[in-house]
């Protein structure tokens, strides 16, 4: 009998100990929101802390609207959150094409009346719910040792000519939106003008000649690391990591010039945030010329509006932007989020059965 | 088959574990290693079952010598203290995998099988797993496993170790049984020396990883060879003293003199121990005559101990000196905690151990409780 | 059973246990861990199995479009594999490191257990990023190689990477149980399977072999089952085509938003894995030793 009362009062407690516990989990994010408060939302590291510099620690200053930070960007948790109608966060930057994707389902139409994308370059302008911040492309770089001779690898075509050009090439892993689906049509003679709709048949069909000599990152800082140990012969990585591995780090690569393809960070605000106005306005205040150029002077990330001058970047880093290097402008095109954001789920499709399958 | 060690000598790491041990073992003699813990009977007996390599020395089994012969080839049977039966095979798995291993046909080995668990008493168990079985059971299986190939030689380690008094008796019974009805050679290590009397051909007393004395049970208690010896193997009083010139006699250390038998007046002089077994002796009542010829010495009695067979008595000589003293139980003593009595013995019943004769010899002070019984 | 054997039945050796009242208020300790478990996985799981079921359209759709899928098939039996070879390198790895385990001294112990025990201290992401390097190319372990006069081997971005990083991690899982069923085994049963004139070989693989493989289904079952969810690891060091499930169905919730069919993929996933494990347990049962020989 005694133990019967003993073990009871004990499992009692341990329930009860669980219950507070598992009660702790549920409601840990709910606090951080507090009136006059905004939580962005971002993957952490460097890039948050350069966002933090420039924008979220100005725009507190300026406005008294304090902005927590949380690192765990996820486009699923994001969904979720909306889904359940317990939105804890207020503003994240987001890849274009699932922008275009989500508008009107998880994320809240841009308000116009408080966000001004009057300055911003018009071409990164595609969808309703996003604001431009930043730009970067996937461009080709090549391994001078590979190619030590006159013949350097310039764009597309050289980089799916293995005979002219052989060696490992490494490419994103990642299906979407990846802009060697553009390079391959380009590098089988499509006009980078006249690329959309994507001829994807056409595109893989390319892609599987260089199967063979093809390796993958999965992360920038892999690709970086790919360029400085010198594992391939050409990359397409993003110019922000190849000026990493290049100028900071010594890799011994160099730029190839020809087509690049510009992708764009967009700024969203998720359904059912507390105060969607304070959220745009932070919006708003991102979209700042003088802080965009800023935020390209902490991390190698171009601005999205026209009227941002960059002053006082490094020399090395100049080469890689294409607002600094004309080079580098010459060869950009911007990809085409809208027809990504409708047939991701397509190329995913083809991605895998050549790669993954 | 006949055993024979020739200066076996075992070091761990400059610890010396065996030390020279010669010994001749006959075959079908069944020989028992005695000693206390740590002695040395444990690592003996595995050099002979080759699980561990003499330092020095060799070791000859019928007529051939075996020190580098690996284990498994020597043929010989173990048993072991904590049974070390397979756990997850049955008994009679257990009983035929020393057959296995000699690929001996099915059909024969389900025979052997069987004829094992007949002379250990255990048919009608071969389907049971060691876990089901009791210690004494499981001790039957150990035994049956090691004699089931017919080994010339089988070797037990304290294989009664962990059994309860009662088991125990009844198992040495069998084991005596099995050894006379097998006749082949057994080495038996205990540390229980009622167990080695009762057993044994002969008997090895170990001491410090070497041989005290080796010879029938009478031989140990009749006559010692050492007083280690002595107070090991059954109870006893000893005396120290120096023989004296007549060589009849033993001057101990406090003046007094004991009578012995003879013991030669060549070694007059040398020191010697005066051993005298509890049962040899009587408790007189202070006064009450005696033979003219016993030996005694006064004291008064310290306890009497009802023992069942036997009553002990302790008498205090002198503040140093108690003996010990077996009566039958069967009259009564007449005696009780302090009363003056003499303790009274014929001189012919002592043993007499001439100190620098032999090695190990006790070296510890003359004046010492009486040993009593382990 | 004769009189004589009856009576020499010991009180401690083993008679049918006794179930009856005392045990049930014991039983009630459980209650706090079924809470958490019910609260923290059956629920979320129950969860996933409605939007397999039900994202996009209600019915077994993401079923029958996932097992008609080449690619889904193919990565499902790839992700069994892997972990297959992990668990088998994890085995012939760590069935001799937990064997030294238990005959070293307490100090060399120590050593070897925390050596062993270094994934548990460092980041997963550095100490794949540290096998990369290690592995790649132009790498430290290649250079060596090569200046061995080996040659240059392709150690990462294929199965062989993959296999090394994730049996690094699982290692500690497969030796931990492995060395805890080990160190129970008596060891003089190997003497006295000597002294039956066994081989020293043979005494192994007859005797401690048998005795030890509870801890072997343990430590491989562990590692098997993590091994199914691994998802850095592969992506870092394997190749695309080294794919497991998990890289799958994070391409499917968080890039593509298909909650139910990324969930599907998780159930038979679940599934399978249940079944494997089931079907190893129904062999060890068959195989008596696998059930608990050691004492
Ligand atoms: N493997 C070993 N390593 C070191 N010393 C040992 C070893 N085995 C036995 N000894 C030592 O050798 C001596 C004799 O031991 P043992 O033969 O087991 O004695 P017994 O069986 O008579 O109790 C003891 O002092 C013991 O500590
Ligand atoms: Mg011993």
């Amino acid at each position: 009998m005694k133990t019967t009362g003993n073990a009871l009062r004990l499992a009692l407690a341990g329930t009860l100990a669980s219950a507070v516990v598992l009660g702790g989990c549920g409601t840990a994010d709910q606090p951080r929101q507090s009136a006059g408060s905004l939580t962005f939302m971002s993957g952490g590291g460097a890039y948050l802390d350069a966002l933090d510099e420039a924008f979220l620690k100005p725009f507190a200053k300026d406005t008294g609207i304090a902005v927590h930070n949380d690192p765990t960007l996820s486009y699923a948790k994001i969904k979720t959150m909306v889904g359940a109608g317990k939105v804890t966060i207020d503003v994240t930057p987001a890849e274009g094409y699932w922008e275009i994707q989500e508008c009107g389902k998880t994320l809240l139409p841009l308000d116009r009346t408080l966000v001004d994308l009057s300055d911003i370059d018009p071409a990164l302008i595609q969808g309703e719910c996003g604001a431009p911040l930043l730009t970067y492309s996937t461009a080709i770089y090549y391994n001078k040792e590979a190619y030590p001779g006159p013949d350097k690898p310039v764009g597309c075509r050289d980089f799916f000519d293995t005979a002219k050009f052989p060696g490992k090439r490494a490419v994103r892993d990642s299906a979407v939106p990846n802009p060697l689906i553009e390079c391959a049509l380009v590098a089988d003679g499509v006009s980078p003008d006249a690329l959309y709709p994507l001829d994807l048949d056409r595109a893989f069909k390319k892609i599987a000649t260089i199967r063979k000599d093809l390796v993958f990152w999965a992360s920038g800082a892999e690709s970086t690391q790919l360029m400085t140990a010198g594992e391939v012969a050409m990359i397409h990585a993003w110019n922000g990591r190849a000026y990493a591995a290049i100028a900071e780090q010594g890799a011994g690569f160099a730029p190839a010039y020809g087509e690049a393809f510009l992708i764009y960070d967009t700024l969203v605000v998720p359904k059912g945030v507390r105060d969607p106005k304070a959220a745009m306005k932070l919006v708003d205040y991102m979209l700042d010329p003088a802080r965009q150029a800023k935020l390209t002077s902490l991390i190698p990330y171009s601005p999205s509006n026209k009227k941002a001058v960059l002053t006082g970047l490094p020399a090395p880093l100049q080469e890689f932007l294409p607002e600094t290097n004309p080079k580098v402008a010459e060869g950009v095109h911007v990809q085409d989020q809208r027809w990504w954001a409708q047939n991701a789920d397509e190329v995913t499709r083809r991605w895998q059965a050549m790669f993954q399958g | 088959m006949a055993l024979s060690l020739r200066s076996v000598r075992k070091e761990y790491g400059g610890q010396v574990a065996v030390d020279m041990i010669t010994l001749d073992i006959a075959p079908g003699e069944f020989m028992t290693f005695l000693g206390p813990s740590g002695s040395g009977k444990t690592t003996t007996l595995n050099m002979i079952a080759g699980f561990v390599q003499p330092s020095a020395g060799e070791i000859f089994m019928g007529g051939r010598e075996i020190s580098r012969v690996p284990c498994h080839k020597r043929g010989i049977g173990m048993v072991f203290q904590n049974y070390a039966l397979f756990p997850h095979m049955t008994v009679e798995q257990n009983v035929a995998y020393p057959l296995k291993q000699r690929k001996v046909p099915a059909n024969v080995r389900r025979e052997r099988v069987s004829a094992a668990l007949g002379l250990v008493q255990l048919q009608g168990m071969e389907r049971r797993r060691p876990a089901q079985l009791s210690g004494g059971q499981q001790q039957r299986v150990a035994l049956a496993r090691a004699l089931v190939y017919r080994p010339p030689v089988l070797l037990m380690d304290e294989p009664l170790g962990a059994l309860d008094k009662r088991l125990r008796e009844t198992l040495q019974f069998e084991i005596k049984r099995i050894h006379d009805e097998l006749g082949i050679t057994f080495v038996y290590v205990t540390h229980d020396q009622d167990e080695a009397l009762l057993l044994s051909d002969r008997i090895a007393v170990f001491k410090d990883g070497r041989i005290e004395q080796v010879g029938t049970a009478e031989d140990l208690y009749e006559r010692p060879a050492t007083t280690f010896v002595a107070e090991f193997v059954g109870d006893s009083n000893v005396f120290h003293g120096t023989l004296a010139a007549s060589g009849t006699s033993v001057r101990l250390d406090d003046g007094r003199e004991l009578r012995v038998p003879g013991c030669g007046a060549s070694s007059a002089g040398r020191g010697a121990a005066v051993v005298l077994r509890p049962e040899r002796a009587r408790v007189l009542v202070y006064g009450e005559a005696a033979q003219p010829s016993c030996q005694r010495l006064s004291g008064v009695v310290a306890s009497v101990h009802y023992m069942g067979s036997a009553r002990r008595i302790e008498v205090e000589i002198d503040p140093r000196r108690r003996m010990l003293v077996k009566e039958p139980a069967d009259r009564p003593s007449g005696v009780h905690p302090g009363d003056p009595v003499d303790v009274c013995w014929q001189a012919e019943d002592c043993a007499v151990i001439l100190s620098d004769e032999g090695h190990g010899t006790h070296r510890e002070p003359a004046t010492r409780r009486p040993v009593s019984a382990t | 059973m004769t009189a004589t054997l009856q009576a020499e039945r010991r009180p401690g050796s083993p008679a049918p246990r006794v179930r009856g009242d005392s045990s049930a208020p014991w039983l009630l300790l459980l209650l706090p861990a079924l809470v958490l478990l019910a609260l923290c996985f059956v629920y979320p799981l129950a969860r996933l199995l409605v939007a397999s079921l039900q994202d996009p359209v209600p019915g077994v759709g993401n079923y029958t479009d996932l097992l008609r899928s080449q690619v889904f098939r193919n990565v499902l039996g790839r992700t069994f594999l892997t972990s297959a070879i992990v668990c088998l390198t994890c085995f012939v790895l760590g069935y001799p490191y937990a064997y030294l385990m238990t005959v070293v001294s307490r100090r060399t112990r120590s050593l070897l257990l925390a050596v062993v025990l270094i994934p548990f201290w460092t980041s997963l992401m550095v100490r794949t990023f540290s096998w990369l390097v290690l592995l790649q190319d132009n790498g430290v372990i290649n250079d060596t190689l090569a200046a061995l006069g080996v040659g240059r081997l392709e150690l990462v971005r294929n199965t062989t990477g993959v296999t090394i990083g994730m049996a690094q991690v699982m290692l500690p899982f497969a030796v931990l149980p492995m060395y805890a069923v080990m160190q129970k085994i008596d060891r003089r049963l190997l003497r006295a399977a000597e002294s039956c004139g066994a081989k020293p070989v043979s005494a192994f693989a007859r005797i401690y072999f048998p005795l030890s493989l509870p801890g072997v289904a343990a430590g491989m079952s562990i590692t098997f089952v993590v091994s199914l969810g691994f998802f850095i690891t592969p992506q870092l060091l394997g190749s695309p085509s080294n794919a497991m499930l998990s890289q799958l169905m994070y391409t499917e919730i968080t890039q593509l938003g298909k909650w139910g069919y990324g969930a599907a993929m998780g159930f038979i996933l679940l599934a399978t894995a249940l079944i494997i494990l089931g079907l190893v347990r129904v062999a060890s049962r068959a195989r008596p030793a696998l059930a608990g020989g050691a004492k």
